[in-house]
């Protein structure tokens, strides 16, 4: 908007006479031709500031009634400026038009919130000199909530806090009641708005700066706020009560009876506040105080357990405790002395789940089966039974339904975040292979899947089975099923091959391959393990190269030089806030592989020499989205494989708080991988239950359960990765995760070990430690069991002093 | 596809309002259209007496109003939009008064069921309307404590009103998924089985455990020990939860918790309906999710099969005219006077839930009659898969072969193979869907076209 002219220079001009220089200002924009409507609204709006600079000006025009398009313009304003906070000054048009009479406007929500949103700068001088502004709509912010881009919260929260100022200087002045602002505010806050939207209420509250006084006649309305939804409204409330309570004005008896609710409320420290101000009634109220703590003991925080049971115990109340116990947690019960509930250690540990075997696909469901993998290519299983089934050919007419869409696909892979790697988009390739009607082969970048790429290219080559097809969960293929599938295969297709070997069981090699009769030396190698005499001159090598990687990649998971190294950092983040510097940590990894700088298309398990910076900086590197579970099965035998492949998301996922899509399908694909788990899984399971985000941790804690709850990667290998990366990683992450680790069948055992492993590592001023001791001896206590670990017990009894964190200590230790 | 919006028009003789006197509060909820026992009614009039726990009742309808305003999944471009939320709609069952709400998103239906004892008073008449829940009564409903008495009046006499007062109009849009998903929500419901109850305690720990946003992506929720842990691998005795923050609202009630209930739709590994149940004094609050937080109730598609069978719209015709606002619908006594079989009655109810003409209670696992104050016929007809169907019948686009359907659709003939697990198609509908959320037009185009010859 440009500078309209004040109100004062046109409060001279006649409605008819504006009209008339609205209606001569305005043909040519409406004549116009416009590809949106907009343009033509920006039209109209430029014609109404011309006019009214015009009128300003003094120039007049014949008299006209109102222009038949100003009303909808107007509306139109209003309601974009009510939902959108871009044009910060659009308000003050619609004000000056309304003030010289030009257009009859509702101050409803619209209305309010175009204010909030666009009344511009300088708004303390906007307001005093339109009263008739306050009243009308000024009052009413208390009242709209507002939502998307537009509500005080968010419009301060982006323009520098003007609409606090605003409050603060026009009730200095006087032009505003300053005891109606704040108990407008505390009004506000007793209206349902969202938690986000309801913090301006309570910050400007407090940036009036009440007196005990007036704190203390605000009391009623603060009471009613302990009631609130909306956490930060209770703490807000209950640290002004406290306040009043200090100066010895406040009503004690109608607080008491409002303070059970926020004994309930989720954060520790406004239930704790709760219990002490309740604590101000012992003497003449022990009736009211004993209910605000019998509330209390349903917190299931065991801080606010013990304060509230301790209070009752002082008001001479042990009933209370009694009949709350089976809500307590188990330290809390067991310090009270009441009998803590013990639960039988499983000795059965929980099973792993491993990817199931595909039913075999049958002429009839081809189609359909095919049909889903076009939309979703991330159930592997599915993929290879359709692949087994086009290999042995003759599909083709069942397909006929699928022409379209694979076209379809295929041309859609370029444009999605895989590009022309895109899975369903190689599926897509298959089938119009199948069809007969083969699309340009893709060529993705990255290695492996270059070798996925090339298998199921190579899948309508020849009508013999295909060998790799997993027939064992987990994704194995059986040593027997090889060995048939060989013998029906004398050549067989070069990639599926290598995929076969790559996924050969190992058990019952040696059965099959005394079972077997010819075979290529290979896979020979690969059953056996002999090395064939010829083999031993390399130019006398009977079959690929790829072929001999791979048979014996088939035997054993990677050696220790060759498998892929993880090095992090702890970084610093220092930042400037309200005038005072704020520092953060975050851990940066890097996956260095460097099995060969020439890798070929045949050699998946070749790492291409690399770190995670040549891939953009980790977090951000490719997405692989259901590639993943693919990528996972091409070698059962060492998960290190496709973890170097994808796990940086997941390690830097306690660092960031946007979605990596990765992450979830990460720790799934490794929680069923069946092979070794090294270095990088350790880490990566460390990283996910510290995730930022509670689905990633959620995901983690399966992955716990299944890799850790069953053996499958040692507890002490995840703490150590937790504790190098203790600065980083929040302790309250490890805990609530644990927490749930420990809540699940056979979990709990898991949880105490991966602690017992993880606690001696940390500094006993570690920040959250006592959560994880809490954590420890509750799951202690449910186990029936003491810590017993000798690391573990000094490190306890090394604590000293009266924090928390010692006084736990001190209670494990019995 | 256009999505199609129809502006909705309260007219309220009045606002609600709330007042404080008398050592009471007094809540007069104003009405506007829908039906009684009697028929359509402008501005029907249904209690008059006190409603029990008034604290209670107060966060109970807050929440229900605070559903309807929320839209809990964001779909991208949204960010700016200022919600316009439908207002509750109240049906009287003789015995209990059910408040009824859907979220903007069309992923959360609320309903608070004030039961039997929590009324004391008269209850003047059956059926169902729309109430004004306008901001200063919601912030005077904030304001009641657990003191002072709380007298409802749902309606109230409206010849003495008109007299001294305008009408008040309210406009709102409402789109025709939101109103397609408000009353395809009950069918959805309607397939829940009981999966687990937890005490109060726990039941505070579990929703105060969840995070104030939620993935998109269901997990699932199971019973251990005491407690409730949520695993992200699909479980079948486990209730799906996808956007944890769709439990939210709850959590104002949970200080009057008695117990958290649970049911499960059935299990579904890509995420199922789930129905949530905070039971409270002489109270509930239900809260149904659909499958998956950006995946509305609108586009389930269960009831296609019961929209699909034109025998079923003759004994709807038939039921419908055997309702009479019943608390709890016996579908035996359905069965006996109308003379139809009870699977006829159930199949009936799904299309008269469908029309927005009959709710879902899962903790009496029976429906209850309620006529959703919005067209009828509109709802009826707002199935644009059948409608799709029924154009590829009429152009002979189906050819039956045994167990096989050809159905042509545009220059792609799918195929429709009927199995013991249910009909599947080669469309890409069917292969992202795997008929979870009903019938493609190929598979109810081959349904119709068997159901005809």
């Amino acid at each position: 908007m440009g500078d309209l002219p004040p109100y004062t220079s046109l409060v001279c001009a006649t409605p008819a006479t504006l009209y008339g220089l609205l209606a001569s200002g305005a043909d040519a924009a409406l004549n116009a031709t416009y590809e949106f409507a907009w343009q033509k609204d920006h039209a109209l709006v430029e014609v109404i500031d011309q006019a009214l600079t015009a009128a300003a000006n003094g120039t007049r025009a014949a008299d006209a009634s109102k222009p038949r398009w100003l009303d909808g313009l107007i509306t139109r304003e209003l309601r974009a400026a009510s939902t959108s906070y871009w044009s910060r000054e659009r308000f003050g048009r619609v004000r000056l038009l309304e003030r010289l009479g030009l257009v009859d406007v509702d101050a409803d929500d619209t209305y309010v919130l175009a204010m909030v949103s666009a009344l511009g700068p300088d708004k303390p001088n906007k307001l005093r000199t339109d009263p008739d502004l306050i009243e009308r709509a000024l009052w009413r912010v208390f009242e709209v909530e507002g939502g998307g881009e537009v509500s005080l919260t968010n419009v301060d929260r982006f323009g520098g806090d003007e609409w606090r100022k605003t409050f603060l200087e026009l009730t200095s002045d006087g032009t505003l009641d300053r005891t109606q602002v704040l108990t407008a505010c505390l009004h506000a806050l007793g209206r349902d708005f969202a938690a986000y939207r309801a913090t301006w209420y309570s910050a400007t509250y407090l940036a009036l700066e009440p007196t005990a006084e007036e704190t203390a006649s605000a009391q009623a309305d603060l009471r009613r706020l302990l009631g609130s939804a909306v956490p930060a409204t209770v703490a807000f409330a209950l640290k002004q009560l406290t306040r009043v309570l200090k100066t010895g004005l406040l009503d004690v008896e109608p607080t008491l009876e409002a303070l059970p609710p926020a004994t309930l409320v989720k954060a520790k420290g406004t239930a704790l506040a709760a219990l002490t101000l309740a604590r101000a009634g012992r003497a003449e109220l022990p009736g009211s105080v004993g209910l605000v703590a019998s509330a209390a003991l349903g917190h299931p925080h065991p801080d606010v357990q013990r304060a509230a049971a301790k209070l009752l115990a002082d008001l001479g109340e042990p009933d209370a405790v009694l009949a709350a116990a089976e809500d307590l947690t188990p330290s809390v019960r067991q310090e009270l002395g009441l009998n803590a509930e013990v639960t039988q250690e499983r000795e059965v540990p929980h099973d792993q789940s491993l990817a199931h075997v595909a039913a075999p696909v049958s002429a009839g469901d081809l189609a359909e089966r095919a049909a889903a993998l076009l939309e979703d290519a991330a159930d592997v299983g599915e993929l290879e039974a359709v692949m087994a089934v086009l290999a042995v050919g003759g599909a083709g007419s069942a397909l006929e339904p699928l022409r379209k869409r694979a076209k379809a696909v295929v041309a859609r892979g370029p444009r999605t975040d895989t590009g022309d790697a895109w899975l369903p988009g190689q599926v897509a390739r298959l089938l119009l292979d199948a069809l007969g009607d083969p699309a340009p082969p893709a060529d993705p970048d990255d290695l492996a899947q270059r070798f996925v790429a090339r298998r199921i290219s190579e899948v309508r080559t020849s009508t013999a089975p295909l060998l790799a097809t997993p027939d064992l969960p987990g994704g194995w293929v059986s040593p027997t099923a090889f060995v048939e599938r060989l013998t029906q295969n004398p050549n067989p297709r070069h990639h599926d091959l290598v995929a076969a070997m790559l996924r050969l069981h190992p058990d019952g090699r040696d059965h099959a391959a005394r079972a077997a009769g010819s075979l290529p030396a290979a896979a020979r190698f690969a059953l056996d393990g002999l090395e064939p005499t010829r083999r031993l001159l390399r130019s006398g090598r009977e079959g690929p190269s790829a072929w001999w990687i791979a048979a014996e990649r088939s035997r054993a998971p990677y050696a220790a030089a060759e498998a892929p190294q993880l090095s992090g950092d702890i970084k610093t983040h220092t930042w400037q806030e309200n005038g005072r510097d704020r520092r953060s940590w975050y851990a940066r990894f890097a996956v260095t592989t460097a099995n060969t700088d020439r890798p070929t298309d045949d050699q998946p398990t070749q790492l291409k020499a690399q770190t995670s910076d040549q891939w953009g900086g980790g977090y951000t590197s490719r997405f692989l989205g259901d590639w993943i579970p693919t990528l996972a099965a091409i070698w059962p035998h060492d998960a290190e494989h496709f973890l170097s492949l994808t796990c940086l998301p997941v390690l830097e996922s306690p660092s960031w708080t946007e979605t990596a899509h990765d992450v979830p399908r990460t720790l799934d694909a490794m929680a069923r991988h069946p092979g070794r788990m090294g270095t990088l899984a350790a880490a990566t399971l460390a990283a996910g239950i510290s995730a930022t985000q509670r689905d990633h941790r959620l995901h983690a804690v399966d992955a716990v359960v299944d890799l850790v709850a069953t053996g499958r990667i040692p507890a002490h290998e995840v703490a150590s990765f937790m504790a190098r990366y203790a600065q980083a990683w929040p302790a309250t992450r490890w805990a609530e995760s644990l927490a749930s680790v420990a809540q699940a069948p056979g979990g709990a055992p898991a949880a105490v070990d991966l602690l017992t492993n993880l606690l001696p590592r940390l500094p006993a001023d570690h920040r959250g430690l006592n959560k994880l001791l809490d954590l420890l001896r509750d799951e202690l206590i449910r186990l029936g069991r003491g810590p017993t670990d000798p690391a573990l017990t000094r490190w306890l009894g090394d604590f000293s002093g009266s924090s928390a964190a010692a006084k736990t200590a001190r209670l494990l230790l019995g | 596809m256009a999505a199609t919006t129809d502006e909705q028009t309260y007219s309220y003789v009045r606002p609600s309002e709330l007042t404080f006197g008398d050592g009471r509060a007094d809540l007069m909820l104003a009405t506007s259209g829908g039906r009684t026992a009697a028929g359509p009614a402008a501005h029907p009039v249904f209690f008059d007496g006190f409603l029990g726990h008034p604290e209670q009742a107060a966060a109970a309808l807050l929440a229900v109003a605070k559903v309807a305003r929320t839209r809990f999944y964001m779909p991208p471009g949204m960010v700016a939009a200022i919600l316009r939320a439908a207002d509750p709609v109240v049906t009287s069952n003789g015995d209990r008064l059910r408040f009824e709400s859907f979220s903007a998103c069309c992923g959360v239906y609320a309903r608070y069921d004030a039961l039997p004892g929590s009324l004391d008073g008269t209850v003047l008449d059956t059926g169902t309307t729309n109430v004004d829940f306008n901001p200063p009564m919601r912030d005077a409903l904030a304001r009641i404590g657990g003191l002072e008495p709380l007298h409802l009046q749902v309606g109230e006499d409206v010849v003495v009103r008109t007299l001294d007062a305008e009408v008040t109009e309210k406009k709102v849009p409402l789109p025709e998924r939101w109103l397609k998903g408000f009353a395809e929500v009950q069918l959805a419901s309607a397939t829940v089985a009981p999966a687990f109850e937890v005490a109060a305690s726990e039941a505070r720990r579990f929703i105060r455990s969840m995070p104030s946003s939620g993935s998109r992506k269901p997990v699932w929720v199971v019973p251990a020990g005491r407690g409730l842990r949520i695993t992200t691998r699909p479980t079948p005795d486990a209730v799906s939860l996808s956007g944890l923050d769709r439990l939210k609202p709850l959590e104002p009630l949970l200080r009057f918790a008695r117990s958290l209930r649970a049911y499960a739709a059935p299990h579904d590994s890509q995420g199922a309906t789930g129905v949530w149940e905070l039971e409270l004094d002489d109270a509930r609050l239900v809260l149904a999710l659909s499958p998956e937080s950006s995946r509305g109730f609108s586009g389930e598609g269960g009831v296609l099969w019961d929209l699909a069978d034109e025998q079923s719209s003759d004994d709807a015709d038939l039921i419908s005219a055997l309702l009479a606002f019943e608390p709890r619908i016996d579908i035996d006594r359905l069965s006996t006077e109308s003379g139809l079989s009870t699977e006829r009655v159930t199949r009936a109810l799904g299309r008269l839930g469908a029309a927005g003409r009959v709710g879902y209670d899962a903790a009496e696992a029976a429906y209850f009659h309620r006529e959703l104050p919005y067209d009828a016929e509109r709802l009826a007809t707002m199935h644009p898969r059948l409608r799709d169907a029924t154009a590829l019948v009429e152009a002979g686009a189906v050819r039956l072969d045994g167990d096989a359907a050809y159905v042509r659709s545009g220059d792609t003939e799918h195929v429709v193979r009927r199995t013991v697990e249910g009909d599947r198609c080669t469309c890409p509908w069917y292969a992202k869907h795997k008929g979870a959320r009903g019938p493609c037009k190929h598979v109810l185009a081959a349904d119709l076209v068997r159901r005809g010859s």
